[in-house]
């Protein structure tokens, strides 16, 4: 079996990335197939964002969300990265999706997921797909990661192609980008109970004395993990993401005082202890100075992302 | 002309001779970047190229017309305020009142921004979603009525009279809008001023030798400990405040996904609804959208030092105030019209929770702040007044 193959990629000048960024953006336009080369397809993955089964909208509360009372949590953001996006075929092969190079969602292996739409904050654009061409083949299944590879999570922010400069995502330039920005609150409109409570994932303990300089090592945590899903139809399914799966064992409506609004994956963060296994990563917590380390290994199976279909 | 001249190679003589124009040498580590048309040859290390208008391409002819203008009192209906008024250089082009006032001595709701950066920002004024441009924002203030600020309004062909008969403006008009037989109007005063405007980089400060010229003892020990805590997910303070600019609504020539974000910083909550004062109510205005209650633009923390007081409306007077307002998560008014508890505005950024810092923390934080103070720019002649009548900073004298 032939091993994976990988587009190749190149890291162009700014010039030549506006330009091919500009060409993508035409091609992508006019349709057609012409570019996609022999025995290539074009293939395009929506992304659906779910609260406990229902479709997000933007500022909406949901019920029961987690363990805690009242369980109502409101949602104002959610992007995330994907990237080495890859198909699988009957026989269980992967096949890596070469993502359009578009200048604004997809760089590299790279693609940015925005599913606010009109969440208050302007006009801002928003993205579901991920878009690319792919080997004509029978392919039954999806794998893709979470977030942003090691030597693209911590470029220069000023100096960086879109999406990664997104400035909404931006950690430092030492921990990289947020992976998932998901914010809300629990117990929305209540003066007395309601509490900011986000998903903000990304690498932590990256090793360095300054946060606005790349690390000097490789991070202690990357907390970028893979998904596969089975019987996934590029041409008929979708992909879910529940984030109702990720919180199903959170008190939305406290944090811990003195500790991030929910969980931003900090290692001493009691909020991450329910959130980071469940979003398919296995979990170091470290209370303090003198106390052992406690493992809290992913869940299995991952639940946060799933098949759906068009709606 | 020549200052310009040396920061800048003009357009004919850098599509000539290739970004080796600069001859003063004083920017040597500046790398060499170029919009369509020549202008942004230099630099500050690390920074990304500006967008530049199609409609509004930059010489160094506009860009000196437009200096000219920008300090010029005659730009004002009564011949009392320039743009310097409320954007003044020793203040980091800011004013130091909480609210404006304009040439006939009505009041503006809101504070005067600060320009350093401002090619950077995403959308300008405070909370206007829809104002992309800065020579859509130059007009503003010129034919603003609500509050009046220079007063054009009405009195266009007066003001612009009083430039066309002064041979040293026939000549800056001329040089920079070369060909045409009458380039005395509105548009085109706007046009040079904001040319002027966004050549406004700051981009040397103590923070900026450090991060991006290799230069680490640049910033002090206490400014190294206040950016560690700057950017911790305990004062949270990078949310809105991230980036090189230390502003998240940013764009530039490798932005292309808008970047316009407004957040409500829990400053007010009227009788416990979320309201804030009728004058200043942020995107609200645009929408009359709860959500959008209070809703204003991040900007950019550099030199902010020297923009006091701060917020969009200028009640809060110091650094060490707006620490505290943040730490407690939203201002308490306890008695008045405007009572209410602003950590409890329904409508407030949920990142914005509240902290505790130490005695030493919150001078190590202001220690940071003041890192991103950038005495370069501040002092740099090719953003002084021409006509002499606007200081720059006493630090410059020095």
């Amino acid at each position: 079996m032939a091993p994976p193959r990988h587009p190749r990629f190149s890291v162009p000048t700014r010039g030549v990335m506006a330009l091919s960024g500009a060409l993508a953006l035409l091609a992508g336009c006019g349709g057609g197939d012409d570019d996609d080369g022999p025995g290539q397809r074009r293939a395009v993955i929506e992304f659906q964002g779910k609260v406990n089964g229902q479709d997000f909208s933007c500022g909406a509360t949901y019920s029961n969300v987690g363990v805690g009372q009242p369980g109502t949590y409101q949602v104002t953001d959610w992007r995330f990265y994907v990237h080495n996006v890859e198909l699988v075929t009957v026989d269980g092969a992967r096949q890596a999706l070469e993502l359009n190079q578009d200048g604004a969602w997809q760089y590299q292996n790279v693609a940015l997921l925005d599913l606010r739409r009109d969440c208050g904050n302007g006009a801002l654009p928003t993205n579901a797909f991920v878009a690319g061409t792919i080997p004509n083949d029978r392919y039954t299944g999806i794998c893709f990661k979470v977030g942003i590879p090691y030597e693209l999570n911590h470029v220069n922010d000023a100096t960086a192609p879109s999406p990664l400069n997104n400035s909404g995502m931006l950690w430092n330039w030492r921990g990289g980008r947020k992976f998932i920005r998901i914010d809300g609150m629990g117990a929305p409109g209540d003066v007395d109970r309601a509490t900011a409570f986000h998903i903000h994932l990304g690498s932590t303990q990256c090793p360095g004395s300054d946060p606005n300089a790349p690390p000097s090592a490789a991070c202690g945590y990357p907390n970028i993990a893979e998904f596969c899903l089975d019987k996934f139809d590029v041409d008929q399914d979708t992909i879910v993401m529940d984030i109702g799966t990720a919180l199903e064992a959170s008190n939305v409506a406290f944090n811990t005082p003195d500790t991030a609004s929910g969980c931003m994956s900090a290692n001493s963060d009691p909020e991450c202890i329910p959130i980071m296994p469940r979003l398919n990563l296995d979990f170091t917590y470290i209370a303090g100075a003198d106390t052992t380390p406690e493992q809290y290994p992913k869940t299995v199976p991952q639940r946060l992302f799933s098949v759906g279909n068009h709606e | 002309m020549n200052r310009v001249l040396g920061w800048a190679v003009a357009l004919g003589l850098s599509l000539a001779a290739g970004g080796c124009g600069g001859d003063d040498g004083d920017d040597a580590s500046s790398p060499s970047t170029t919009t369509s048309s020549g202008y942004f040859e230099s630099l500050p290390p690390g920074f990304p190229t500006p967008k530049e208008s199609v409609d509004n391409p930059l010489t160094n002819a506009k860009i000196e017309l437009g200096r000219h203008l920008f300090y010029d009192p005659r730009m004002s209906v009564n011949q009392t305020m320039a743009c310097a008024s409320c954007h003044q250089p020793a203040r980091a082009f800011s004013d130091g009142r909480p609210t404006s006032i304009g040439a006939t001595g009505e009041n503006h709701p809101r504070n005067a921004m600060s320009l350093s950066n401002v090619v950077y920002n995403a959308t300008f004024n405070w909370a206007n979603p829809g104002l992309a441009t800065l020579h859509a924002q130059a007009l503003i203030p010129m034919f603003g009525e609500f509050p009046v600020e220079l007063g054009w309004s009405d009195r266009e062909a007066e003001i612009l009279d009083r430039f066309r008969h002064d041979p040293l403006y026939r000549q800056l008009f001329a040089d920079a809008y070369p060909g045409e037989s009458d380039p005395f109007d509105a548009d085109r005063v706007a046009k040079a001023i904001a040319a002027f405007g966004s050549t406004l980089i700051s981009g040397n400060s103590p923070y900026d030798q450090s991060t991006y010229q290799g230069n680490r003892n640049a910033m002090s020990e206490a400014a190294r400990r206040g950016q560690e805590l700057f950017f911790s997910e305990r004062m949270e303070c990078f949310h809105c405040h991230g980036g090189f600019n230390f502003s998240q609504a940013v764009s530039h020539s490798n932005i292309t996904l808008a970047q316009a974000e407004f957040h409500n910083n829990g400053l007010y909550n009227i009788n416990g609804t979320g309201d804030y004062p009728l004058s200043n109510r942020g995107l609200w205005e645009f929408t009359h959208r709860s959500a959008d209650m209070g809703r204003f633009r991040a900007p950019t923390l550099r030199n902010i030092e020297l923009t006091a007081p701060y917020m969009h409306d200028g009640s809060i007077a110091t650094l060490e105030e707006v620490l505290d307002h943040y730490s407690r998560g939203g201002r308490l008014i306890a008695e008045g019209p405007l009572a209410g508890d602003g950590a409890k505005n329904p409508f407030k950024s949920e990142l914005i929770v509240g902290f505790s810092l130490t005695t030493r923390e919150k001078q190590d934080v202001i220690a940071f702040l003041q890192s991103l103070t950038d005495w370069a720019f501040l002092c740099d002649p090719r953003f002084a007044d021409p006509f002499g009548n606007f200081e720059a900073h006493s630090h410059c004298h020095q």
